[in-house]
This record gives structure tokens, sequence and C-alpha cells, in this order.
């Protein structure tokens, strides 16, 4: 297997130990370039044609398995192309105890596959044993801050470096309300020391949802944290959008990726498409637009 | 106020039960769609992603119940078995037991769930190398009646009452199903070829030896089990014949001496 850097997750577990100042993280992780979502889908010509992608994240749960083709077929990609990994069931925001099982099934994974990150999202999945396998969201309280900070502390320990938390797109918001959704992003940040994951697509589709500003949300992050950026689709009711991540990216989550890339910087951006999921070339084509987007902005001179 | 705890339990009650909206009272009307709308997209998801992880793990039966009918099956099931599953791959292990009682009138709907279910188990079963026919000619004449076997780890035995093996290949070539009546009670083997997972209908007598295998039966003991089917004469025959095809087929994984 092709290593990529095997001294990045030896460094990240001596900064656990470290503390560090948000304006002067180190050890950040390397922009990766851009990338796309390894789909099954997808397997043989990736296999095959080794497409133009810059790295791969996959879902970590569909390679939580004890064996068979899914993992003999990870080898083989991963040979060739730096990997991310990213999970949807660790249910970090929950209230019921940490899934240990479910840890050390990620690190076993993480041994085998040695991603560069790995990240999942900042919402709970269930509680009282039950999962209901979606992306639930958390009230924006100094509770809610203390509970997965001190979740997502565990999680580094457990295994042995930062994770990256992905802000989810979300439908209701609670009437407990003690600050912006970017105010509860960025301090659960600071208290975890962790990354972020920037979803763009969710900022635009929670903004809408919730009537609030895309850019504020950009601008209200720490840059230094984000490590990644995930582009998608998604379908619009009207009065209300549910992210579906089924279709290409729309023109007005370009502009917010050019406002991300303006305010970030170079980050490692990647299209996410989880269903209706189109031939390859027509992903490479929004990620060739991606690149374009982060050329053009990086063009323009200083970051904002 | 209400605590996290109490808030998430709140929440996921009023997913798991739409006529309770108590939960309503947690949340604020949005700009446009009041709470009940908004909060009903958590409600329609929650259902409908689990119904997509049980046609992905039971695509066979979702073929022979067609939408409609399938539809209606996994929304009784997610009804009565809410997922304890991390890993929504594991969702849906009572679904084919589940079956026997829902679709009672048809009986080769849950036989073709648990050939569904056990193939799907297969297929990302543990890795072990098999051993090779080859291999076996290290043992000497006299050591075979000591001879123990270990089945390979994705080797599935799937206990029927109808030709599912035969419908399960009927829908893979979206050929019609055919006869779903009760047959003769039987056994389908479901093992994994390299990363190929196949599955035959199984012989009584083969049936079992291989239980017979098991439980840790020696060669000599499986010979004498074989006996009982096709004679003391043939015996012999018939269990290397057997072993023979279990070995090429990649089925064992282990053998050893007494």
């Amino acid at each position: 297997m092709h290593i990529v850097c095997p001294a990045v997750s030896l460094m990240d577990h001596q900064f656990e130990r470290m503390s560090v100042t948000p304006d002067s993280i180190g050890n950040r992780p390397s922009n990766l370039g851009f990338g796309l979502g390894l789909r099954t889908q997808h397997y043989a010509e990736v296999l095959e044609a080794k497409p133009a992608v810059d790295w791969f994240e996959i879902i970590s749960e569909n390679y939580m398995i004890p064996g068979g083709q899914p993992l003999a077929i990870l080898d083989r990609v991963r040979a060739d192309y730096p990997m991310v990994m990213h999970g949807v069931s660790l249910s970090i925001g929950s209230t019921d105890p940490l899934d240990t099982d479910y840890l050390r099934d990620l690190k076993t994974l993480a041994d085998r596959v040695e991603p560069r990150w790995i990240s999942d999202h900042l919402c709970w999945t269930g509680v009282n044993g039950l999962n209901l396998h979606d992306l639930l969201p958390l009230p924006y309280t100094e509770e809610a801050v203390a509970h997965v900070a001190g979740r997502i502390r565990q999680v580094q320990d457990f295994l042995g470096r930062r994770i990256a938390i992905e802000n989810v797109s979300s439908y209701v918001t609670f009437a407990q309300y003690a600050m912006t959704e970017w105010e509860f992003v960025s301090a659960i940040a600071e208290a975890a020391d962790c990354w972020l994951l920037f979803d763009v697509n969710n900022i635009y589709v929670s903004g809408f949802n919730h009537d609030y500003d895309a850019q504020a949300f950009i601008e209200g992050v720490p840059r230094d944290r984000v490590v990644q950026i995930h582009l998608a689709g998604h379908s619009h009711n009207g009065t209300h959008i549910v992210d579906t991540h089924d279709a290409p990216v729309v023109d007005d989550v370009w502009a917010l990726y050019a406002a991300a890339c303006r305010h970030f910087g170079p980050v490692s951006t990647m299209i996410e498409r989880d269903d209706n999921i189109p031939p390859l070339q027509d992903l490479l084509a929004e990620l060739d637009q991606a690149r374009s987007i982060a050329a053009s902005v990086a063009g323009e001179g200083a970051v904002t | 106020m209400i605590g996290l705890a109490e808030l998430q339990a709140q929440f996921q009650g009023g997913i798991l039960t739409p006529n309770d909206d108590t939960t309503l009272a947690l949340i604020n009307d949005g700009t446009w769609e009041p709470a009940a709308t908004l909060f009903g997209v958590y409600r329609y998801a929650y259902a409908a992603r689990l119904v997509e992880v049980l046609q992905a793990n039971f695509d066979k039966t979702w073929s022979l119940l067609g939408d409609d009918g399938f539809d209606d099956a996994a929304r009784a099931y997610i009804a009565e078995f809410p997922s304890t599953a991390r890993n929504a791959r594991w969702y849906g292990s009572e679904f084919g037991e589940f079956l026997t009682s829902y679709c009672a009138e048809i009986p080769a709907v849950a036989d073709l769930a648990a050939l569904d279910w056990a193939i799907a188990s297969a297929f990302d079963a543990p890795d072990q190398d098999s051993v090779a026919v080859e291999a076996m000619a290290v043992f000497h004449p006299q050591e075979w009646p000591s001879l123990r076997f270990q089945l390979h780890p994705a080797v599935r035995f799937v206990p029927v009452s109808t030709e599912a093996a035969r419908i399960y290949e009927a829908l893979s070539s979206n050929d019609a199903p055919g006869d779903l009546e009760p047959s003769t009670d039987h056994t389908v083997l479901v093992w994994r070829d390299d990363h190929t997972v196949r599955f035959r209908a199984l012989e009584a007598d083969e049936a079992n030896l291989l239980a017979g295998v098991v439980e840790g039966l020696n060669f000599a003991s499986l010979c004498e089990r074989a006996a009982e089917a096709v004679g003391a004469d043939q015996a012999g025959m018939r269990g290397a014949g057997l072993l023979r095809l279990w070995l090429d087929s990649g089925m064992i994984a282990a053998v050893k001496i007494d």
C-alpha cells in the first residue's frame, strides 16, 4: 500500500496533548486538492482508468464489515489514491454512551486505510439504544456545546488523532436557542480542538430553511480549523430545501463555494453525491468546475 | 427548560410516533412553514430511509413483492423493529422471521428474505484462505478417517420450504418467479468462491453430511452418515466425492487430524 504521509497520524497524536490557540493550530493536514466520494457504481472505472481525482473519500460504515470484495477493492483504490474517512454513525451529539464497539471498528478500518483524516457529522442519530440512521439536529445551547465537545475529545483520545466534524443540513430550530449555528460549530471546535468539514451545500440548505445569511456562517467559523469542503446538490421544495445529495451542485452553492474559497483559502474540496449516482464523467466535470472556481478566486489576490 | 437527554428522547419519540405532536412544543415555526411541516421532513425521511436500507439488503424479496407490497411489509417491520444497529448494513436481521407471519400465505417470501440475508452476509463475511484439493495430498490414507474439516466463514445454510433457490435465480434473470407453492423442506447452501457468492439447493444427504462437518465429525463418521443414504458400499465414494466438491468450491477453510 502506498503510504502518503505516515508521520501525520503520529503528529496529530502528539498535538492532542498540546494546548493550541485557534490562530496558530499546528499540523493541519495539507490541502489534498480535489476529490470525490468513492461509490460502488464507479469501482471498475476507478480501478481501470485511474481518473484524474486527487483523492477519495469513503463512507466509513461501508467498509466496517468483516471482509469480502468491498475491502479488497478498497485496498486497491487506496494503493492509487490518498483517502479520507467519512462516517455517518458516530452520533457524537447523542446523550447515549459512546459506542465503544463502533469506535474500535472505526479504528481498525483507519489502521487499514491510513486516512489523512476521519470525519463525521455534528448531529445525533438516536438515543435509548435506537438508531434512526438520520443526522438529527442539536439545540444550540451551552449544555450541548459542553456535551459534544467532551465526546469529541473522548473520540480523539481513543483514535489518537483529531477528527473533523461537519455541519449538517437541518429543517427545524429548537425553542432552546443560545447562539447561532456558526457560533455553536465554532464553540465546539474550539472546546474540542477538532477540525471542521465545511459542507457548503448544507449551509445553503440550512440558511434558506432558517433564514440566515450563509456568508455570515462562512465568516463565523475559525478558518484555521477547516480541513475539507463538501459540495453537493439538494431538492428545493419552494418553502424549504431538503438535503438529498442526489443532484448536481446548483449555481447558488457554487457562488457560496467561491465565497468560502475567498475566506478559507485553498482547502481540500470534493463533490459528495450520495444518491442518483451519475456517470463518473459527470462528477469529474463538476470537480473541474470546483477547480476552476478555486483557481479563479486564487487569482483574485489575497484571502479575505 | 429540559435537558439535552430529555429533548432528544422527545424528538426521537415524535419521529417514531407520528401521531404524537408533543415534540412540536420544542421546535420553532419556520419563516415559511409551521413547525409541524418542518418536523414532518424528519418523520418522512426516517421510514423512507429504512425502506431503502431493507431494499438494499433484501433485493430479491423486493423484486418478488413489488414496490408497493415490499413498501407495506417494510414499513410494518420498521414500526415493530426500530433499528438498534449502529451500521445500517445490519438492519433487517429479523425481517425474514417477521415475514413468516406477515406473509404467511406465501411462504416463499420469507424463504427468499432468508436467502437474501444469507447471500448479503456471505458477501462481506470474514476473509480466510480455503484449502485446495492438492493440499490434501499431504495426508496419508490411514489418516483420512481421522480428518476433521472447518467450513469457510462465508458458508451459510438456509432452511426453506419452497423452491427459494430457483425463484431467486429466476428473479435475478428478470424472469417470472414461477411456482411459489411449498415444496419439500430442504436446505439452500450459500458460499463464497473468491469474491463471488454462490448458492444451490442441497440434497438431503449432502445437507446431513455438512451438518456433520459443523458438528465436528471426522471423515469416518461422515462416511457412516453417508451410508444411511447410499448404503455402506457407496458411502466412501459419496463422502469423498462431496469432500472434493466442497474443496473445489472453496468451502473448506481448514483440515485437522484428531
